[in-house]
């Protein structure tokens, strides 16, 4: 957080509405993202967000000015997202996102496949594939680039309960993948020619 | 086949040493399903060093300050309705302790008697402090009973004001603590 930022967020603790708005302003992109890849629906993401800020407008009096904004702002996010999660019990995933039936006519190369996927938000579909704590520690992970230490504080949790969650999210995702690309090869054939 | 040590290895992420990542390349020269899981993530891996961020639609910061107002006066009419509940809760349990401590320590017609004795009270209470308003405003002069009366209204006004205010703080000003 820049000076600039520090001064706004001064002025918000101190009941400035417009001053909260200018972070609502800066903040919103990484919020919902954050939102969108717990939850997986844009409309939900945004919902998520709004209450994120409103939680957080709420809480700005108790903000430890040691700890990092950012950091303690995508806590709110990540706990309300988990929560969310936690309550509704079934994964729900858009429909726009799900895997479509399409299939790319490329011979196998994983890089390409890959990009394809994300491209097409399938990236979304093997972060669904992951529990909601799973989730939220390899966002924070990969999108945020936080260490081990910063999701702990995040997410509440001890080192070692991070270490083990990021070890298993990962080897769920490529698992995931993996049965994905397996799954997709077969049905490639149909496209060919029936001379092959 | 035993594939510990090494799937940890694959997805702990953490620098091995040399004996190990030597244990590790033998393993998957010979392991085809740990070799397959190390390409996948590999390629997952790339890809998640530079993932897409996404944003809101635009006009995320305008809905956000039209739903703050809205929710603020959620919040008001929530905690006003608590402040009401509150009073008239803790009202009506007065209410019926007074009445289980009247049925238990005395009869209806001892009731019936005390409420007219009251009555009787009230009425001649009321007559008394009419004359004698009325006998002191005969004997004050007249400029005196203006200043009088203009003091008893400004103090009714003031503690009225205080009242008010205070019901309002308790019921409203809470929601945001500025």
């Amino acid at each position: 957080m820049n000076n600039l930022e520090a001064g706004w967020l001064q002025r918000a603790i101190q009941g400035d509405q417009d001053a909260f708005a200018y972070i609502v302003e800066t903040y919103q992109r990484p919020v919902y993202n954050l939102c969108y890849r717990m939850l997986g629906d844009p409309q939900e993401a945004e919902d998520a967000s709004q209450e994120t800020f409103w939680r957080a407008y709420q809480a700005l009096r108790r903000y430890d000015q040691q700890r990092s904004f950012i950091t303690w702002l995508l806590s709110i996010a990540a706990h309300y997202c988990i929560d969310l999660q936690r309550k509704r019990r079934f994964p729900v995933m858009a429909l726009d996102i799900l895997p479509e039936e399409d299939v790319p006519d490329s011979a196998p190369d994983p890089e390409k496949v890959f990009n394809e996927m994300e491209q097409k938000g399938q990236m979304q579909t093997l972060l669904s594939h992951l529990g909601p704590q799973d989730r939220a520690a390899i966002v924070l992970r990969y999108w945020y680039e936080f260490s081990e230490e910063e999701i702990a504080r995040t997410l509440s949790l001890t080192v070692s309960a991070v270490k083990s969650r990021l070890f298993r999210a990962r080897k769920e995702m490529a698992l995931a993948w993996e049965k994905h690309s397996t799954l997709s090869l077969p049905e490639r054939r149909k496209n060919e020619s029936p001379a092959l | 086949m035993n594939h510990q040590p090494f799937e940890t290895w694959i997805f702990a992420q953490e620098d091995l040493n040399e004996a190990d990542r030597l244990a590790l390349q033998q393993h998957l020269e010979a392991c085809q399903a740990c070799r397959s899981l190390q390409e996948k993530w590999e390629s997952l891996h790339e890809e998640l060093q530079a993932p897409a961020m996404l944003a809101p639609r635009a006009g995320f910061t305008r809905r956000w300050k039209a739903g703050l107002a809205e929710k603020r006066l959620r919040e008001q009419r929530r905690q006003a309705w608590k402040v009401f509940l509150t009073f008239s809760g803790a009202t009506t349990a007065v209410v019926l302790v007074m009445i289980a401590y009247a049925l238990l320590t005395s009869t209806p017609a001892e009731w019936v008697q005390a409420a007219m004795r009251t009555v009787t009270e009230t009425v001649g209470t009321y007559s008394a402090v009419r004359e004698l308003t009325t006998a002191w405003m005969n004997l004050t002069p007249l400029g005196l009973n203006i200043v009088i009366w203009i003091a008893l209204g400004v103090t009714f006004c003031i503690l009225a004001f205080i009242w008010v205010y205070a019901i309002w703080r308790t019921a409203f000003a809470g929601v945001w603590n500025k």
